[in-house]
């Protein structure tokens, strides 16, 4: 992190003997440049990229406000903090600056302790938050690395596992083996860990592929109602003890939409309703038209999301623990969070602890991008 | 023409120069004074001194933008008068 004496503080006034005395005053803390008017200030900050500017506001051709006003339009200089210093004293002129984008404000006659104390601070505050974007930045070249280093792993892992599963299904077939009932036992639980591993790897490979645009979302006018029977259909052989009601318009709800995507995100929270209600329990799907769009409503009876975990459970690799028992594995809420905003949609959680969950997803009936498919009247 | 010792002194006036003009350029008073005090610890050969005393005069009152084209025409002057 840069030094307080590496700091640059440039000082914008066309008072000789105003300057004379800041330039004094801050001599020792920093490095020091001086404009004497707002043209010149603005042609050297785009240069030297102050790390602080004490503007004045009374200056000939063009005045303070004017200059912070200029430097806030320009996204590579707005960071920079501006302290008004003036002989305007009234509660407007103070305003003003601040709606100009100043972040201080001294009068004139001011204590020289006093503006040493503010360039000190607001300094001290400049250094900090460049080091934290600093930071920020190393995490997101970090993350970037580990996502590709993850996809990578995982996408070689998918050979080898399609070879176990295959040999396994070999070795479960072959009438003439010697395999006993046991073993034959041992290969059917080896083929249903491995189909889950594989299930593991397409969730890595597909999040990634969302997250970096390669997965084509095509968008078709289809029957949302239709998707959500299919997928309770195909799952609804896993709600054992459990109490399945679908809450469903009687007919069609025409949406633009890619359906294969829609469903394993509708398939995804179904079936972790599924997974983390306790026997005895009920899920409840719910779909209705709602603000021009559509809501999609999974409610459970199961052990509901502490709050603290609320805020990071579609985040990716967010492994939520509630005691002993685990609220997600991974990678399933993270894909639906990313179908449905690729859809422009917003998804959420309501959990009560103890009481249960309602994972839902808004989508519009129309998706950004999509202006060229009709909607059937 | 200058004397070998005169070209000597002159060479080290142009370096110092070159030297303040990172200093103007980011307007900064103190390192301009710095280099200016230094330049004015050497030997100025008659015809230069008036042109320094300005550059000096201008630092003092923070006009850096004149200051820097005296500096250039002094340059190039003192270039013109070695090479010739």
């Amino acid at each position: 992190m840069k030094e307080l004496s590496q700091c640059n503080v440039l000082i914008v006034d066309d008072n000789r003997t105003n300057v004379d005395v800041l330039v004094d005053a801050l001599d020792d803390i920093c490095e020091v440049s001086v404009a004497m008017n707002g043209r010149s200030a603005l042609n050297v900050i785009t240069r030297l990229h102050p790390d602080l500017i004490l503007l004045d506001i009374m200056m000939p051709e063009m005045d303070g406000y004017e200059v912070c006003g200029r430097l806030k339009k320009d996204e590579r200089l707005a960071d920079i903090p501006v302290i008004f210093i003036s002989a305007l004293n009234e509660t407007i002129d103070k305003v003003t600056a601040f709606a100009a984008g100043g972040v201080d404000y001294v009068t004139k006659p001011f204590q020289i302790e006093e503006v040493r104390a503010r360039v000190v601070t607001h300094l001290e505050l400049q250094r900090r938050k460049r080091q934290l974007e600093d930071n920020l930045e190393q995490l997101r070249i970090l993350e970037k690395q580990r996502d590709n280093l993850v996809h990578m792993i995982v996408h070689d892992m998918r050979t080898p596992l399609h070879g176990i599963s295959g040999y396994l299904q070999l070795l479960g077939l072959d009438k003439s083996s010697r395999l006993s009932d046991a073993g034959r036992k041992y290969v059917q639980a080896g083929m249903a860990s491995v189909k889950s591993l594989i299930e593991m790897v397409s969730s890595v490979l597909d999040v990634s592929r969302m997250e970096s645009g390669q997965m084509q979302v095509n968008f078709v006018e289809c029957d949302l109602i239709a998707i959500a029977v299919e997928v309770i259909r195909k799952l609804e052989s896993l709600a054992n003890g459990l109490e399945l009601v679908k809450d469903l318009p009687g007919e069609p709800l025409m949406i633009i939409a890619d359906p294969g995507l829609i469903s394993r995100a509708i398939q995804n929270l179904l079936g972790n309703a599924l997974k983390f209600t306790p026997r005895g329990g009920r899920i409840r799907l719910e779909i209705k038209p709602r603000d021009a769009g559509v809501r999609v409503a999974l409610e459970d009876t199961g052990h509901g999301i502490p709050p603290e975990y609320r805020e990071r459970i579609f985040d990716k690799f967010g492994q939520m623990e509630c005691g002993q028992r685990k609220h997600s594995t991974g990678l399933g809420l993270t894909f639906c969070k990313l179908v449905v905003e690729a859809h422009g949609g917003i998804i959420g959680v309501d959990s009560e602890v103890g009481v249960g969950s309602t994972f839902w997803f808004h989508l519009p009936m129309r998706p950004p991008g999509s202006a060229d498919i009709q909607l059937a009247p | 023409m200058l004397s070998g010792k005169e070209s000597s002194s002159l060479q080290e006036i142009l370096a110092g120069l070159e030297r303040l003009i990172p200093a103007l350029e980011t307007l900064r008073p103190r390192l301009c004074k710095d280099t200016l005090r230094q330049l004015q610890n050497l030997s100025w050969p008659n015809g230069y001194r008036d042109t320094f005393d300005l550059i000096c005069l201008q630092v003092s009152s923070y006009r850096f933008e004149e200051a820097m084209q005296q500096v250039k025409r002094l340059q190039s002057r003192m270039r013109e008068d070695t090479a010739g």
